[in-house]
């Protein structure tokens, strides 16, 4: 038969790209091909056998993955494009098609069938062995187009098997059956795939459970949509105990509104402290040595860091030595966590101490009215020290 | 011009307040040490942004939301320091706030527009920005009020 397109070119324009995944299941090929070959007509010529093999290794290749955006790339694996063509062949006008459409059409093909007129039957059943759609067979093959317009899997698979019946009867002619397998195959694969994609999809709906792990409860809703929200909602409610722990006085404050009402006067009422001590800082800070802020600051990072003691000066003062004193004692709830740390450092700091003493005189004023605090300071009152800048 | 340098954080095991309290105290030396004594609303600015700066720094919450856009609030103020025009620039917002979902209470964009940077959360993690960022502020009030009493004395 003279077909428009020539067979092998036609199947090599589209198999060079699709060789690659044809090379994973040579096995199958080899199975594939030797039930082609096995039950080559008269007809068969060289070119047919190639054909053939191409095709196996096509429908290798149709299963694997990718395959439905290159079917998609080329129109001609259509089917709908094929029975166009069979019908300009003129399918029906070959001798021995009738029959063996008939034959086709009686029930399912075994997948080892003993067919008498071709030996491609078992060949047909093969590879539509995942849908039995032979039913529909009945309908001529002109009815094919109708039957792939069906989106259905059935009216797919009905109609590979019908392109391979009529695929079957040209492969006296040995010309169109290669694209009605690639047809055929094409379908079948895409429906294939399509279960397969249902199935990952399934599959891809459970581990976003798993990553959550969560567990419905006895009487609750296993919907995911459920599931999210009890996890959100749980997750909100573990941060609201942990902000009632944070906030003072809201122990007793029950509901989410009146407790988010209170977290919201709490950090306003901290925002404007910090404001208004910075503010008092400013007034007090240019009475104050820097030299007594750098001891302070030393003092502090070397529980940190003792590497960072050579970056402050060793400008010491008893002075200094009474604000960490002061202020390590009293702020007990701001720094209580390292307040062994700091004892130690106050130990450390003894020497340090005994070396402020000789440059006690190099100190300013405000340094020495804190010093003779100092002294009062170690007699054991803490409290009550609040010396007035007299100086 | 007084620029409160950050120092870098070498010691991540360091407990939070301390390294607090460090970064508080470099930049009130550094505050006091600045030649011309600036205003004392200069001086209380100054030393506001250094109490922030402080906070945004300390070990717990170099890694919050908060704490990297308090920072850029600061370099925002900063930088409209020099200026001495406080050009209300109004932040040209192209996502849409996530503000008004309905699992939210009414209260929640008052708390966004407390918590620095919470805009931008989802209800949950502005939460724990919240827990955090109280965490942090309690202990730079408590550390200031006890250098205004060490100062005062």
């Amino acid at each position: 038969m003279n077909s428009p397109v020539d067979p092998q070119c036609f199947l090599n324009l589209n198999w060079d790209g699709l060789i690659d995944p044809a090379l994973n299941s040579i096995g199958e090929i080899s199975s594939f091909h030797s039930l082609y070959t096995s039950n080559l007509p008269t007809n068969g010529n060289i070119p047919l056998t190639q054909a053939l093999i191409h095709t196996s290794c096509f429908d290798q290749v149709c299963n694997g993955s990718g395959f439905v955006e290159r079917t998609t790339r080329f129109p001609s694996f259509d089917c709908q494009n094929y029975n166009g063509f069979c019908d300009n062949i003129g399918l029906m006008g070959l001798p021995g098609s009738e029959s063996f459409l008939n034959l086709a059409d009686k029930g399912q093909i075994k997948p080892q069938p003993t067919v008498s007129d071709n030996g491609f039957g078992s060949t047909v059943s093969d590879p539509s062995a995942s849908v039995g759609t032979s039913k529909k067979r009945k309908s001529a093959p002109k009815g094919k187009g109708k039957d792939n317009s069906k989106e259905g899997d059935e009216g797919k698979n009905a109609t590979t098997k019908r392109c391979k019946a009529t695929d079957q009867t040209h492969l006296a002619d040995n010309n169109v059956k290669p694209k009605v397998e690639c047809a055929e195959t094409t379908k079948e694969d895409s429906d294939k795939k399509s279960d397969k994609k249902d199935d990952a999809k399934s599959k891809a709906a459970e581990p976003p459970k798993d990553y959550i792990h969560v567990r419905a409860r006895r009487g609750q809703a296993t919907d995911s949509h459920s599931l999210a929200e009890r996890v959100r909602r749980e997750k909100i409610s573990q941060r609201m105990k942990l902000l009632q722990d944070l906030v003072p006085g809201c122990n007793k404050v029950t509901g989410k509104a009146v407790m988010l009402d209170e977290i919201i006067n709490y950090v306003q009422s901290l925002q404007r402290q910090v404001e208004f001590l910075s503010m008092k800082l400013a007034t007090v800070n240019p009475q104050v040595d820097f030299k007594a802020i750098n001891l302070l600051a030393k003092d502090v990072h070397s529980d940190c860091n003792p590497m960072f003691d050579s970056v402050f000066p060793l400008e010491t003062s008893g002075a200094a030595f009474s604000f960490m004193n002061r202020s390590f004692g009293t702020s007990n709830t701001g720094m209580g966590t390292h307040m062994s740390k700091n004892h130690h450092s106050l130990n450390g700091i003894n020497d340090i101490v005994q070396q402020a003493n000789f440059w006690e005189t190099d100190l300013q004023t405000a340094v020495q009215v804190e010093t003779s605090s100092s002294q009062s300071f170690h007699a054991g009152q803490m409290q009550e020290l609040h010396m007035k800048d007299e100086l | 011009m007084n620029r409160k340098n950050p120092l870098p954080n070498s010691n991540p095991n360091s407990p939070n307040s301390s390294m607090q309290a460090l970064h508080f105290l470099q930049a009130l030396a550094r505050i006091a040490r600045a030649a011309p004594k600036p205003a004392h609303s200069a001086r209380t600015r100054q030393i506001r942004h250094a109490a922030y700066a402080s906070m945004a720094h300390s070990s717990r919450s170099s890694r919050r939301t908060w704490s990297r856009a308090l920072l850029h609030r600061l370099r925002q103020w900063q930088q409209q320091r020099p200026g001495r025009l406080l050009t209300v620039r109004r932040r040209v917002r192209i996502v849409t706030p996530i503000t008004s979902r309905p699992e939210e209470p009414a209260r929640a964009e008052t708390l966004r527009q407390l918590v620095p940077g919470g805009r931008g959360m989802e209800y949950c993690n502005l939460l724990e920005e919240t827990a955090d960022y109280v965490q942090c502020l309690r202990a730079q009030v408590q550390l200031m009020q006890t250098l205004l009493d060490a100062f005062s004395s």
